[in-house]
């Protein structure tokens, strides 16, 4: 039964690492950018709900909607004013100036709001309730629920709207799609402001279950690149996969095995990967250049 | 070449005096710390420069050669003269184990293991305690003393013959670099980071020049760990910290890649940038990223190359 | 009879559901200068991939002076004698003309990790031969008033020699060109000519993918046709030219360019 506990717990972890594993996979499956600053687009969704929600006392959930609206402005300022420029530019330039921005957003929010690590008191009733012999706490409810929900209205987007159907098309084949008069310019805006605002989701949700400190974006990139590369390169399905996956193996590697090594179980999964199946679970052969 | 051995010269003459002049016990530290930074970009730039792999895990190499050096010292008795080779037996290993399993990848997918290994070994350094202690860290990890009798006792615990000692394996990497640059195998890493299958076409084993630049370029990450742990007589898991892989990267990059001065160059501006913008106080790092984005946007061929275009000077960028 | 330098038995390769190459036989003799034609997509370059190893085989095999090169790879089949060229043009762009031919000798070089790092006499008596030997590929190609110049600068139809330099220096003994004249207007494509009969001078062997067909007819002691992956016809040019069956399958291919 406990056993269903940790698997439960890992699935509900599992969400969140779907919403900003999924970010990554469609900004480095569609923009072919190795964003090592979505770690901390997921950093500012938890600190902006901490500012708008304990500090201006704006209620819960309107908090959170305004913490992922904030954090999608910040990935279209960045987009914009960083990544367009550099487009065009070798692959190892856009990962370290992306790397050099993680290192500035890192720390303009630590003098912002101070390396004290703060903690977010969901308003939400603190005692868990049992369903079927499991336990729940209702924030970590909100956090499957919400995954979950993204998840979908994000699938529904990729599938059925046309600007989804155009994000697909300019993954599959960048100079198809620009040829068809698809402003792929528009589209990796929309992409990469799409995948913030899923990290800012994943990083509010979560904010409240652990502690939020400037560098909580460093742990979350790195679970976010194991999760894209596991479960292969721009897949959506995969990365949910990997997500899911992760959040499971991490929960049963910390009960079981240890729990310092907990964060250690996205990089084994990683490297066991890299090793036997570079191109993920579910991703296209041959795509490791 | 001739103009550029003389300049070598010049360069090796004044880090020979160096110490006799400034005897400042910072100046002393600051040279000692540019010197194991050196080592840190020079083994980035035979990976980057020449082969054209980026490795962003580098602090893997140097806290493994840190790790071992000290507890061979700590629990076996044995200086650092044993240290830094088992330094790099360790690292070499760990080179050609990650070489093994990461050549068939290139670009991010290599970027991105190197930074899981450093960050696994970080992991493995906190968890492990029974024989790292953990966080808490090793300490008086010691360097040694040589009684030379007549000639008096050399005391690798001070300053200036720490920096003797830094100053030789710099020295003497900087030579391979120069040997390797020069050599078939010079040419086989150029070929690789060039165009690999043109490479193979002519029968360069790629894969067998990628694992020994590896192993070469480990070791020396290794020494550079040896030298730190027995220097700053402390280490704990902050030596795998992704900082000092950046900033050895930085090193490798600013000074100018694919060049013999270019790591010396970079290591000494890298290791004195986050020195200079202490004045900033708490936003210093903030700054620091903002320097990392201007040099990799603006100056991503170094320092040397833009300096040398305003001397207007000719340097290739293949290594001579 | 002259033993065959190069044999390619029931050769097959297979990707994605497509046939590529379908059950392919044809020997190369030494010195011969052979040529391999086919319309678009026929499987010529996809034939040079795996004779050299950069594809694998589906089906059959490829004997080179007796020895088979089956699970070679591609640096291994290399130091077996057999160089190519790209059909992209392949440089190492960064370096200069004379860097790239040198890096072309690298199989002459035999220098150990020793020999690199304390530049041992040997080392310096290998390096004295290597640079000689490029010095006169650089006359042979026509490229010696340029031997510092950066690769990637150099105009296109100096770049096509400059590959062929390249493969010259690791001393071939059959060497495969994709296409070597592609691109290139009429005077430099008599250059080419030119230079593929000093090579065949040299005992290098030559088998060819061309387009041009007034170079193939002119240049080739055989053609190998292929079609759809198929070999439809081999023989002297005077025999390719007047069969029914390579002239239906060009022909086909104009059709289906008219139509569209």
């Amino acid at each position: 039964m406990i056993f269903l506990q940790y698997v439960m717990n890992g699935l509900i972890i599992g969400g969140a690492y779907a919403l900003i594993g999924i970010g990554l996979t469609l900004i480095f499956g569609i923009m072919n950018v190795v964003n090592f600053a979505h770690g901390e687009m997921y950093m500012l969704g938890a600190y902006f709900l901490f500012t708008f929600f304990s500090k201006m006392g704006i209620p819960f959930f309107l908090s959170m909607i305004l913490a992922i609206a904030a954090v999608m402005g910040i990935g279209f300022i960045f987009e914009k004013g960083i990544l367009k420029p550099l487009r065009g530019r070798s692959i190892d330039t856009v990962m370290l100036s992306m790397i050099g921005l993680s290192l500035f957003i890192q720390n303009l929010a630590m003098l912002i709001w101070t390396p004290v690590p703060e903690s977010i008191k969901s308003p939400l009733p603190m005692d868990s309730f049992t369903l079927g012999g499991l336990y729940f706490l209702p924030q970590r409810i909100l956090v499957i629920a919400v995954a979950i929900l993204l998840v979908f209205l994000t699938h529904l987007l990729l599938k059925k709207t046309k600007i989804g159907k155009a994000m697909r098309a300019t993954f599959q084949n960048l100079e198809a799609a620009s040829l068809m008069g698809i402003k792929i310019d528009r589209i990796y805006s929309f992409t990469f402001v799409l995948g913030a605002g899923l990290a800012g989701a994943s990083g509010a949700l979560l904010a409240p279950i652990f502690t939020v400190h400037p560098y909580i974006g460093n742990l979350a990139n790195l679970k976010a690149f194991a999760i894209v590369i596991i479960g292969g390169l721009g897949s959506f399905t995969g990365a949910v996969l990997a997500g899911f996956l992760l959040g499971v193996f991490e929960s049963l590697g910390a009960a079981y095995i240890s729990s310092g090594y907990q964060d250690a179980v996205g990089f084994i999964l990683l490297i066991l990967i890299l090793i036997n199946r570079p191109t993920g679970l579910l991703g296209k052969v041959g795509q490791t250049r | 070449m001739r103009g550029n051995r003389s300049i070598a010269l010049i360069f090796l003459c004044a880090a020979l005096v160096y110490p006799i002049i400034f005897r400042d016990p910072y100046f002393l530290h600051m040279a000692i710390l540019g010197g194991i930074y050196t080592l840190l970009a020079i083994s980035i730039n035979l990976l980057l420069g020449y082969t054209g792999q980026l490795s962003l895990g580098h602090a893997a190499f140097f806290g493994v050669g840190a790790y071992i050096s000290s507890l061979m010292y700590l629990n076996l008795g044995i200086p650092i003269w044993g240290g830094i080779i088992a330094a790099v037996f360790g690292s070499a290993i760990l080179g050609f184990i990650v070489a093994k399993i990461a050549f068939k990848l290139r670009g991010a997918y290599f970027v991105i293991m190197t930074i899981g290994i450093a960050e696994v070994l970080k992991l493995v350094a906190l968890n492990w305690v029974d024989l790292t202690k953990g966080p808490m860290g090793l300490t008086d990890i010691a360097a040694p003393k040589i009684d030379l009798g007549w000639a008096g006792l050399i005391d690798f615990g001070q300053k200036m013959p720490y920096y003797y000692l830094t100053l030789f394996f710099v020295v003497l990497s900087v030579l391979l670099q120069y040997r390797l640059v020069h050599s078939s195998y010079g040419r086989s890493f150029i070929s690789i980071r060039e165009n690999e299958d043109l490479a193979a076409s002519i029968g360069i084993d790629c894969y067998k020049y990628l694992v020994v630049v590896v192993i070469i370029s480990c070791s020396i990450a290794g020494i550079a760990g040896s030298l730190y742990a027995h220097y700053v007589s402390f280490i704990d898991p902050g030596v795998f910290v992704f900082f000092i892989s950046v900033n050895a990267v930085m090193a490798a990059i600013g000074g100018g890649q694919g060049t013999l001065a270019g790591p010396i160059l970079g290591a000494m501006l890298f290791t004195m940038i986050p020195e200079w913008l202490r004045i900033f106080g708490d936003a210093r790092m903030a700054i620091y990223a903002l320097v990392v984005i201007f040099i990799v946007i603006f100056m991503p061929k170094g320092i040397l190359f833009y300096a040398t275009q305003l001397l207007n000077v000719g340097k290739r960028t293949d290594g001579r | 009879m002259v033993a065959e330098l190069l044999k390619v038995s029931h050769l097959t390769v297979r990707f994605g559901g497509l046939t590529a190459v379908n059950d392919v036989d044809f020997s190369i003799f030494p010195e011969e200068i052979v040529s391999l034609i086919g319309p678009n997509g026929a499987g010529k370059t996809t034939t040079f991939h795996a004779i050299t190893g950069f594809l694998g085989k589906s089906a059959g095999k490829v004997d080179f002076e007796g020895r088979e090169l089956t699970h070679m790879k591609p640096h291994q089949i290399a130091a077996q004698g057999i160089i190519r060229t790209f059909q992209i043009t392949s440089l190492f762009p960064n370096l200069s003309v004379l860097e790239n031919i040198r890096t072309g000798h690298h199989m002459q070089e035999r220098e150990t990790l020793l020999d690199a790092v304390f530049n041992t006499k040997r080392k310096r008596a290998v390096e004295d031969e290597a640079l000689a030997r490029t010095m006169e590929i650089l006359k042979f190609i026509g490229l010696e008033g340029k031997k510092e110049v950066i690769a990637s600068s150099l105009p296109y139809g100096e770049q096509r020699m400059l590959e062929i330099g390249i493969a010259l220096a690791a001393h071939p003994k059959l060497l495969l060109l994709d296409e070597p004249s592609a691109g290139l207007n009429d005077t430099e494509t008599q250059g080419m000519k030119e230079l593929i009969k000093k090579m065949r001078e040299r005992s290098i062997t030559i088998l060819l993918v061309e387009h041009d067909m007034k170079l193939v007819m002119g240049i080739s002691d055989r053609i190998i046709v292929l079609n759809f992956g198929k070999k439809i016809a081999t023989g002297t040019p005077d025999e390719i030219r007047r069969n029914p069956e390579v002239i239906r399958a060009y022909l086909g291919e104009r059709r289906r360019d008219v139509k569209s």
